[in-house]
């Protein structure tokens, strides 16, 4: 295995974990609060993972180069660093309302009304950002997928 | 290696400076005790109407983000 496709790999295995941690946690009311909040000590490291893996992007988007930047590239840069506020938010707005993680910890909150609000807009936000980010990546997705199939087409 | 640890930190930095952010709005604002939300019973239609939510809003953002991508590449074009 080469070292470019060892690292797409590494990007589709952290993706796909985090598409799928990231649908589980939006969802408290299925998994139920004490799961929805102990799940975020596993999200956290994916998604670090994710922002890690793609990190020369980030920089390359935030260097100075005196041109202006294609609009795709723009909407990216500009939705990206609006999921990443949104993202940090939500997380810390749901350890300042825990009612099972922070207490199994021995740590005692008292949720308040502007903590839920935050949280609750805040992921009806993050949800709508992460539908834009995966448009904006479909292609890469669609290639992904593709290629998976055709791999598995040739094994078969 | 470097460059890893050299994003972690920018990284936990950035989370730091909007954590304060928010704090520092929250202090502005008057704080009421919230209802307890681990308090509400489980349910099956309750659950199934959790993903549904999640797939709305996840349907809205990519269906707005690919007609605008759509638009784009017509003006282009």
């Amino acid at each position: 295995m080469t070292d470019r496709s060892g690292i797409v790999r590494k990007r589709v295995i952290t993706d796909v974990a985090l598409f799928v941690g990231f649908v589980a946690i939006s969802a408290p009311v299925t998994t139920g609060i004490p799961v929805h909040e102990w799940m975020i000590l596993g999200f956290i490291p994916i998604w670090f993972a994710h922002l890690i893996l793609d990190w020369d992007w980030i920089t390359s988007v935030f260097r100075r180069t005196g041109r202006r930047r294609p609009t795709r590239v723009r909407v990216n840069r500009a939705l990206n660093t609006f999921s990443f506020v949104l993202m940090v938010v939500v997380i810390w707005s749901g350890f300042v309302i825990s009612e099972a993680m922070l207490p199994a910890l021995g740590i005692h909150v008292v949720p308040t009304t502007f903590w839920v609000g935050v949280h609750d807009a805040g992921s009806v936000l993050l949800l709508i950002a992460t539908g834009a980010h995966l448009a904006l990546h479909r292609d890469w997705i669609k290639r992904r997928v593709l290629r998976r199939q055709a791999a598995a087409a040739a094994a078969s | 290696m470097r460059s890893t640890l050299q994003a972690v930190l920018l990284i936990t930095l950035a989370s730091a400076l909007v954590v304060l952010l928010a704090e520092g709005v929250a202090l502005l604002v008057a704080e009421v005790p919230a209802e307890s939300a681990a308090a509400m019973p489980w349910s099956a239609p309750a659950a199934v109407a959790g993903l549904v939510k999640v797939a709305l809003f996840g349907a809205i953002g990519w269906a707005i983000t690919a007609r605008l991508l759509r638009r784009s590449d017509r003006r282009q074009a």
